[in-house]
């Protein structure tokens, strides 16, 4: 086998926590059939069998990076079912994660990762330059030249250009945070003048029990409307809405692409802003994404223990809870108590964010609140709601593959027949539903939302109809 | 291996499915057990013609050829030493499901659970059980006559092979059995297939046989005895009464220790072992038979029997057994599952045995498994890293197999010999029987292509599984 690289013992100690975590494996196959990169692509090395024994291999000097490994781990999705599949609970997350950020250290110079650090860490972690990033590339797809560009694309069939062409096609043309001029709607807090720890002045402060607000970058930069929906819902469940000035993106995708310093640079901003660190901590941080609320869960072992940061990252994890949970806990009923009138119901295919459920557990709480709506069906997709393929960026980063796992995903989607919605709970698997809507030609016939957008929507509309939307 | 070959099996199969980076040596170098060995080369064809081609190629190189399905034995039975690693996950196709002759045809890569679910839709059932069913290919499942807990009623993969097509090491393509259940022409070749571990010929068509489903309503028989003595006349009498259940596991008391956090009312703090059982019945028959079971258990001095048909209360002890592998991979990251199997009426002195083992060789030795089969699973949990344990490991595990032996039983129930227990060969099969063993894999195999180095001792290539990395 392949000569070790140089400073390999170095390698070889950054990776051990790693490789210890991957010596757990009894290699008994459990997680293959969970894994949709598997699904799709048959090979061992892009099972989480095979990549933690390529870790394994690796930190033991028996293959190298460039030898498939890298390719191996690159093309893992992180959507971590197979720790769900696990029959011993070995941590994947912890040896993916640990030999990415070894891979992001060897690959610190070469352009690509140093042009994706940048973008990630200036442009995606900010709503105002996402959305508007993502305006000017909608509309470039949409524009003459886009059009033109789409054609020339068609004849590099195996490239990256046309893949990643369909998923920009799929991009809002309309999104980017509401004008400050709609508050109190807007909770967009970002560009508040207000002051880290302070919170917006729109709030009504009275008895009630306080939800602050996490909104996210993608979140509030792409589907800001999802953002005040949640805020809606938790004000008619009876909480005061806060929402802090001053936060910023989770980082959950900068951890997961090999930059742990910036993530736990966020993580800092945002123990600041909601008050962790000093002020009057709220007793429930509420988010709507899976990803973030996912990585708000794990971060806390970015700070050495025994500091006040990670006594506030873990207070923050304590009481960072997803809305769906929220809502069920504190004994919301939908305010449409209508009967359906003999008409069919909305068929919801309710598609999960993995990390919602399979690093947060939340499982349950999702369907319940949807199943409480009068007049819907709520399903899970046929296969039981695997990876979309969105996973973070994936799908910009390795569009061929996302693809091909969005096919599969679509096809467990519409295997009842296409429903009337996909529900999701996360932003990235918005964007990827989209895409796959447009991708499986059920444009204009399925719509897609999120959890506290949907229920948002539904509830207003069979207020106006008195009787259920569909 | 040279260029040629990789080239000549590239032209046969396309680039795409010939394989040799170094990931992908190292990801299709293991099983489920410890023991790992690179191949040379990685291929995955498409069809029994290929399966042939890639054959000639392997003749005309003189190169062994391993077959695996998804990589899920417990004997090393797919793992390579050097060579092709014949991966038949592509084939994976269900040809036919025939309702009106209760059987199905398939591709040796179909997963096991696929072709369970896709009969299933057709109102059919096919009932062995392995635990990776999964995950694991059919293919796989004949290769080592996998079992699983349904076995003891249902019986074991081989006894729903009605035929195969098989492919020699000469390229010839052979038929075997037909598409019915009884077949009296001519030699049972199906049944030397069977268990064969790719040894004899490379399995790349299964014709199976279906069954109407279970009863629909389930119960849970669950019994707990203070001494093993009480366990193993209750073992007895269960297999022996006419309203036997579906399934009958057992669970030591070591294994109790680890999972006392799920322990079930049913069951008491500190016993020596317990007995779950599954019943598959008519409803309206299952608590008749369920209090017989019950009485049979207590009669056979058991400290409680409780026959279960509660659905709550029912997974409640079903979780207690889904948690004991992760919390036996707590206690220390190498897990050794044996296979041992001896006839039902030495399982109380083969407990002895195993307990005796343990304390001589201080080892983390558990017991559970399919006792209704005899097919007790030993397992051992420590540290591969640790040299000193796995000496005494290694000592355990000979212990083992000579108690197994000394009471009638054999090596391995359900997961074959494969790698790791050709070295217990000789003591368990007799000298005239294992050459005539050998006189039929010459016969079929004359240079030794197909899994060389597996279930018999001293083979050319045994010196490189000494040598081998473990992983």
């Amino acid at each position: 086998m392949s000569a070790a690289a140089p400073h390999y013992g170095e390698t070889a100690a950054r990776l051990a926590v790693a490789h210890t975590e991957a010596t757990r494996c009894i290699h008994c196959g459990f997680c293959l059939p969970a894994c949709p990169t598997y699904q799709v692509l048959g090979l061992e090395k892009h099972s989480p069998r095979g990549r933690i024994q390529l870790v394994k291999a690796w930190t033991e000097g028996r293959v190298a990076p460039g030898e498939g490994v890298a390719e191996a781990l690159d093309l893992c999705l992180g959507c971590r079912a197979c720790e769900t599949a696990c029959p011993v609970d070995v941590r994947y997350g912890l040896i993916l994660e640990t030999a990415r950020d070894e891979l992001a250290h060897h690959r610190a110079r070469q352009p690509g990762q140093v042009l994706l650090k940048a973008v990630l860490r200036h442009v995606a972690a900010h709503p105002r330059r996402l959305a508007l990033a993502a305006r000017l590339t909608a509309r470039l797809v949409q524009s003459a030249a886009g059009r033109q560009l789409l054609r020339a694309a068609a004849h590099w069939p195996d490239s990256w250009l046309p893949a990643a062409l369909t998923f920009a096609r799929a991009l809002p043309a309309q999104s980017g945070p509401p004008a400050p001029t709609s508050r109190p709607a807007a909770v967009s807090g970002l560009e508040s003048a207000a002051r880290p720890g302070e919170h917006n002045t729109w709030v009504v402060k009275h008895a009630k029990p306080r939800a602050a607000l996490f909104t996210g970058c993608a979140q509030a930069g792409l589907f800001p409307q999802v953002n005040e929906a949640t805020a809606a819902l938790l004000r008619a469940a009876g909480f005061d809405v806060l929402v802090p000035a001053g936060q910023v993106c989770c980082g959950a995708l900068h951890r997961h692409q090999g930059d742990p310093g910036h993530a736990r640079t966020l993580l800092l901003r945002n123990l600041r802003a909601f008050g962790f660190l000093s002020g009057e901590p709220p007793e429930m941080v509420v988010f709507n994404a899976g990803g973030c609320l996912a990585w708000i869960h794990e971060a806390v072992g970015v700070f050495p223990p025994g500091t006040p940061e990670r006594a506030a990252a873990e207070q923050l994890a304590a009481r960072a809870k997803d809305i769906a949970a929220v809502l069920l806990e504190h004994g919301w009923t939908p305010a449409c108590g209508l009967q359906n009138g003999g008409r069919r119901p909305l068929r919801v295919v309710y598609q999960p964010s993995c990390h919602l459920t399979h690093v947060c557990g939340v499982t349950e709480a999702p369907l319940k609140v949807l199943r409480a709506l009068p007049g819907v069906a709520v399903a899970l997709p046929a296969d039981g709601g695997a990876c979309c393929g969105s996973a973070g960026i994936y799908n910009a980063l390795h569009p061929q593959v996302s693809a091909r796992v969005l096919e599969r995903k679509m096809a467990a989607i519409a295997a009842g027949g296409p429903p009337d919605v996909i529900v999701t709970s996360n932003p990235g698997c918005h964007l990827q539903m989209l895409a796959g809507v447009r991708q499986a030609g059920l444009a204009g016939q399925v719509t897609v939302k999120q959890l506290p957008e949907f229920i948002h929507w539904y509830v207003a509309q069979s207020q106006k109809t008195k009787s259920p939307p569909g | 291996m040279s260029e040629t070959i990789a080239r000549e099996l590239r032209s046969v199969l396309g680039p795409d499915h010939v394989l040799s980076s170094p990931a992908d040596l190292v990801t299709y170098g293991y099983d489920a057990t410890y023991v790992s060995h690179l191949p040379d080369v990685v291929v995955f064809p498409n069809s029994t013609e290929q399966v042939r081609q890639v054959l000639a190629v392997a003749r005309a190189h003189h190169v062994p050829v391993f077959t695996r399905g998804s990589g899920t034995g417990l004997s090393g039975g797919s793992v390579p030493l050097g060579g092709i690693a014949l991966v038949m996950t592509r084939m994976n196709r269900i040809l036919e499901i025939d309702r009106d002759n209760l059987l199905a045809r398939v591709q040796a890569g179909v997963v096991t659970a696929d072709l369970q679910e896709a009969v299933r839709a057709q109102g059919l059932f096919y009932p062995p059980d392995p635990g990776s069913a999964r995950i694991s290919t059919i293919g796989g499942n004949v290769a080592e006559n996998a079992g699983g807990p349904r076995s003891f009623h249902y019986g074991t993969t081989g006894r729903y092979v009605l035929g195969l097509e098989v492919v020699l090491a000469d390229g010839t393509v052979l038929k075997t059995g037909g598409k019915t259940t009884k077949n009296v022409t001519g030699y049972d070749l199906t049944s030397l297939f069977v268990g064969s571990e790719g040894t004899l010929g490379i399995v790349t068509e299964v014709t199976l046989r279906l069954l109407p489903p279970p009863p629909p309503a389930r119960g849970t028989l669950v019994a707990s005895f203070a001494d093993l003595a009480a366990l193993g006349r209750a073992i007895g009498a269960l297999a022996a009464h006419p309203a036997r259940p579906t399934s009958l596991e057992m669970i030591d008391r070591h294994c109790l220790a680890v999972v006392d956090d799920y322990r079930p009312p049913e069951i008491p703090a500190g016993v020596a072992g317990a007995l779950l059982c599954e019943v598959l019945d008519w409803p309206e028959a299952l608590q008749r038979r369920l209090r017989e079971l019950e009485e049979v258990c207590r009669e056979a001095g058991a400290v409680t029997a409780a026959g279960v048909s509660d659905v709550s209360a029912q997974r409640r002890v079903w979780a207690m057994r889904e948690a004991l592998s992760p919390a036996v991979a707590r206690i220390k990251p190498t897990k050794i599952s044996e296979d041992a199997t001896v006839p039902i009426a030495a399982i109380p002195a083969f407990l002895a045995d195993l307990e005796e083992i343990r304390a001589l060789r201080r080892v983390n030795l558990l017991v559970f498994g399919h006792a209704g089969d005899g097919n007790l699973h030993p397992n051992i949990i420590c540290d591969e890293r640790d040299a000193d344990e796995m000496r005494r490991v290694q000592a355990a595990i000979d212990d083992i197999f000579a108690a197994a032996l000394a009471r009638g039983g054999t090596l391995s129930g359900e997961h074959g010999i494969g790698l790791l227990k050709r070295r217990y060969m000789t003591r368990a099969v007799p000298a005239e029987t294992l050459a005539a063993m050998r006189r039929l894999k010459s016969l079929l195999d004359p240079h030794n292509l197909l899994n060389p180095g597996k279930v018999f001792p001293d083979e050319a290539r045994s010196q490189r599984q000494k040598g081998g990395r473990t992983a």
